[in-house]
């Protein structure tokens, strides 16, 4: 675009300067004429005044034979004369044709003529009288004077004649002058525009040529990629599973991708020149040309779907898209083979109706059930019911469905202690909340007529959630028992049927005097339980005082009397003392064993490993640098007492240490076990391989103060396992133990999976 | 000679008491200890009454207190001293044989300094009750008004 303007302004500039210099060649050429005839002009005025001097000079020549031949008589001067009047003649005539332009100086000849006649009739008559009258006479007509008059007036005349020429001649130059100065001027400015002109159209040029360049080499780029797209266009035309096609005015195939041979089983130079509508089915034909015709209205088609012959006779269905290029009166069009849609939306299809006949072989089955059923969403609309529901309520399928349940069944106004509704929107709510099943107790549920009167019925209901796949409450399935008749007959109990009534009473009355047992029961346990609170409690305080004193004052009595005692007086203080702590640790124990029955539970999730991890490290001085092969597995997360677990593991790991005392290479460890009683429940073992027992006391063993070894072989009061055992039972759980006497023994403890539902301990210890 | 008793024992039990002063005096700490039977002779001790009424005036840089006792016990002595303006910020040790849980809440939840469980062991029990009697009559610095104990 660029390129084209300056390519106007190019041939502007080039026409102008052009111009220009034509113009002052002109104008040279114009002011040469003007020159030359200024020139013969001046040349002219030249002539005119040579003449005039030389018709001057005749005249004198004239004058001067005249009067030589006057005075003289000397006929040497006539010959000269004579030759001159001739002369004269033909000089003035001369004159007079050389100014036949100007008017004034022909009006000067005018004047001239008469009197050049008469100063040559004056000349020839003096010479006429000279030769005549003799000298004297001739001499005195000379010096008459009227010659001299007309010699005056002839020289008066010419001299105009040459001031005239002179002027004409000064004004010319002038104007030559002038003109000459305006032809140097214009050529100057003429010439130095052109130039001007010419230098920017060069410059003008010289972009002109630079844009070129840089076009041409936009043009290379354009091109390259051009040949790019044709490259990837091939492309596309080879590997295009969609035939990409033209289609001329005619309906003709022009150009065809190669994907036409898949399609129709042609190849493309065995389509192109043939109708297309050769190829569509029949049937097709009609709105195939209609499509064509929109196409070439300029209306695009997309998605138009026809069936193709292939060439062996079968047919396929194509999806085109097509428009329609004015420009070129062709049709672009692309082609996609549906076989394979047209195959999945028949499937589709036909499993639809299969899905749709299952859906209505399902309903009605479900409307077919001989119980009573409503189905609700979780906004309580009803979707579905039973045709028992419909026939019990008195109501139509129409006439419920879409409804609410209660807008559907209202209570009846008219009894005034109806609570149906409030009963079932709190089942239902129930229901919504805990995505639970409700059973409700019986319910009095009058059923409204057609006429709007009520009649009475009693209902037992169950309400029960369906829940998706992700959890969510999709429907509340509602199933009522008409049980109306059972509970009229109930009500009319027979005359005859009297016994039953006295029977029902009297179990009524022991009943309640049963749980009047169990209140006072109760009661007497909670006294038992505060008397043994503070039964323990004096224990502590009252019972382990006198414990230190005999403790205290034997360790007093074996400073005070050190030196006076002697090693058996010492050893008798020393059993005291020791039989005095052993007492105080054993109403330690008992104690803590009894705060375990009493103290309340605080459940929270424990990693029972970590648990075991910790209590082996709180065990370090028991261990005492003994060399322990320990095992401790990974144990599950329990809910569960931290503290109460903790002594757990504490009493049976510390058992474990405890016995293996005697065991050069100890081994203990800590896994997850099986309980054979109770296989879900989490199961914990503890192993070790020391002393290990007699599996015939092993009921003892989690008794209290029960020991299976004497306390000089090893320590203890015989209140861990019991403590374990404890512990474990309220959690719950159970205990268990094997072993064998020098082998080693295993416990194990067991904990329901779900900690929650544990049972409630009655606070009993 | 007036020696100025800036221990304060309370404790009904003579038996109690004298392992208490014999440990107390093995550490040279006796001779400051008044020993008073149950929590109403205590008062009367603290209050400058009854057969206390010419006694110098100044409170106990310490009170050990027993919780078990006649008439009035630990627990209610220690709610009477929390309670008094003048003798709230007298330290009060609760020295008893009982570990029970609900006595450790109470006594803490009344403000008591600290909870010393006697030992049953006698030697413990001699080292207990030294260093109690040490930590509070040289290393705690008591409360503005406390009878020092004579140097």
């Amino acid at each position: 675009m660029k390129s084209l303007v300056s390519r106007h302004l190019l041939l502007a500039g080039l026409t102008l300067s052009l111009a220009l210099l034509v113009g002052v060649a002109w104008i040279n050429w114009a002011h040469s004429y003007h020159w030359q005839d200024t020139v013969r002009r001046v040349s002219h005025a030249e002539q005119v005044r040579a003449e005039l001097d030389r018709l001057f000079i005749q005249i004198q020549d004239l004058e001067t034979g005249s009067r030589g031949f006057v005075m003289t008589g000397d006929p040497g001067f006539l010959a000269p004369f004579d030759a001159v009047v001739d002369k004269i003649e033909g000089q003035f005539r001369t004159v007079r044709a050389l100014t036949a332009d100007n008017p004034r100086e022909q009006a000067d000849c005018d004047l001239l003529a008469p009197l050049l006649a008469r100063k040559i009739a004056i000349a020839q008559g003096n010479v006429n009288l000279r030769k005549s009258a003799g000298a004297d006479v001739a001499r005195e007509a000379v010096g008459g004077g009227s010659g001299r008059a007309v010699m005056d007036e002839i020289r008066a005349v010419i001299t105009r004649m040459r001031g005239e020429e002179a002027a004409l001649l000064a004004q010319r130059s002038e104007a030559a002058e002038k003109e000459a100065r305006k032809a140097r001027a214009l050529t100057a400015t003429g010439t130095g525009l052109g130039f001007a002109l010419l230098a920017a159209v060069f410059v003008l040029l010289l972009r002109e040529n630079q844009l070129r360049r840089r076009s041409q080499a936009a043009l290379r780029a354009g091109a390259a990629r051009l040949e790019a797209v044709v490259r990837s266009n091939q492309l596309i035309m080879e590997h295009s599973l969609d035939v990409i096609c033209t289609i001329d005015e005619q309906g003709r195939f022009v150009f065809l991708s190669a994907a036409c041979e898949r399609f129709w089983g042609y190849t493309p130079e065995e389509l192109a020149g043939r109708p297309c509508i050769d190829l569509v089915c029949p049937e097709d034909h009609a709105k195939t040309n209609r499509a064509a015709a929109d196409i070439m209205a300029g209306k695009p088609v997309r998605d138009f779907e026809n069936r193709y012959h292939r060439k062996d006779g079968s047919l396929i269905p194509v999806v085109w898209s097509a428009v329609w290029s004015a420009e070129d009166r062709i049709m672009f069009c692309v082609a996609h083979d549906v076989t394979e849609r047209k195959r999945a939306e028949a499937e589709i299809g036909r499993l639809n109706a299969e899905l749709r006949q299952r859906a209505a072989q399902l309903q009605s089955l479900f409307e077919s059930l001989p119980g009573l059923y409503l189905v609700l969403t979780p906004d309580l609309v009803i979707t579905a019911v039973s045709d028992a529901y419909l026939k019990a309520t008195m109501t139509t399928r129409a006439g419920i469905i879409g409804r609410g349940l209660f807008e559907v069944f209202p209570d009846n106004p008219d009894d005034p202690a109806a609570d149906g509704t409030s009963n079932l929107r709190a089942s239902l709510d129930r229901v919504r909340r805990h995505r639970a099943p409700d059973t409700m107790a019986i319910q009095k549920y009058d059923v409204r007529r057609p006429d709007g009167t009520f009649e009475e019925r009693f209902w037992s209901p169950v309400n029960s959630p369906v829940v998706g796949a992700d959890g969510q409450l999709e429907y509340i399935i509602h199933r009522v028992e008409d049980v109306t008749d059972f509970v009229r007959q109930k009500s009319a109990v027979p005359a005859d049927d009297r016994t039953l009534q006295a029977r029902m009473q009297q179990m009524e009355a022991e009943i309640y005097q049963r749980a009047q047992e169990i209140q006072s029961v109760m009661g007497r346990l909670r006294a038992a339980n505060d008397e043994l609170e503070s039964f323990s409690y004096s224990v502590s305080h009252d019972l382990r005082a006198p414990l230190r004193h005999i403790e205290g004052f034997a360790g007093m009595l074996s400073a005070h009397a050190a030196a006076t005692l002697d090693d058996k007086g010492r050893r008798y203080l020393t059993v005291i003392a020791d039989s005095a702590r052993r007492m105080g640790v054993l109403i330690d124990d008992l104690l803590a064993f009894a705060r375990i029955g009493r103290a309340e539970l605080s459940r929270s999730p424990i990693r029972l490993d970590e648990l075991v991890r910790d209590v082996r490290q709180s065990l370090a001085g028991e261990i005492n640098g003994r060399r322990i092969e320990w095992d401790l597995q990974a144990l599950p997360v329990v809910q569960g007492d931290p503290n109460l677990l903790r002594q757990v593991f504490a009493n049976l790991i510390g058992n474990s240490v405890k016995y293996t005392g005697r065991q050069p290479e100890a081994r203990i460890s800590v896994s997850p076990a099986v309980d054979p009683e109770a296989p879900d429940a989490i199961a914990v073992a503890v192993r070790d391989n020391g002393a290990g027992f007699d599996m015939k006391y092993a009921h003892k063993l989690f008794g209290v103060f029960q020991r299976l070894h004497s306390a000089s072989e090893f320590e203890g009061t015989g209140v861990g396992l019991a403590n374990v055992r404890r512990i474990i039972e309220r959690h719950g759980g159970r205990t268990w133990a094997e072993g064998e006497l020098g082998k080693g023994a295993a416990f194990y403890f067991s904990l329901p999976r779900e900690s929650a539902s544990a049972p409630a301990d009655p606070s009993l210890s | 000679m007036n020696t100025l008793k800036s221990i304060l024992l309370v404790e009904d039990n003579p038996h109690d008491a004298e392992m208490t002063l014999v440990a107390l005096a093995s550490n040279n700490l006796s001779n400051s200890v008044i020993h008073v039977g149950d929590g109403e002779e205590a008062l009367d001790y603290l209050y400058a009454r009854g057969k206390f009424g010419q006694r110098a005036p100044g409170n106990p840089i310490v009170i050990l207190l027993d919780l078990k006792m006649p008439k009035m016990d630990g627990l209610e002595v220690l709610r009477a001293l929390k309670a008094d303006a003048t003798l709230k910020t007298v330290p009060v040790v609760m020295l008893t044989s009982s570990r029970e849980e609900q006595d450790l809440v109470r006594s803490y939840a009344l403000g008591v300094n600290a909870y010393v469980v006697k030992p049953v062991n006698f030697q413990q029990f001699v080292e207990s009750v030294k260093q109690i009697g040490v930590f509070w009559t040289m290393h705690n610095e008591p409360p503005p008004g406390s009878i020092r104990r004579s140097s």
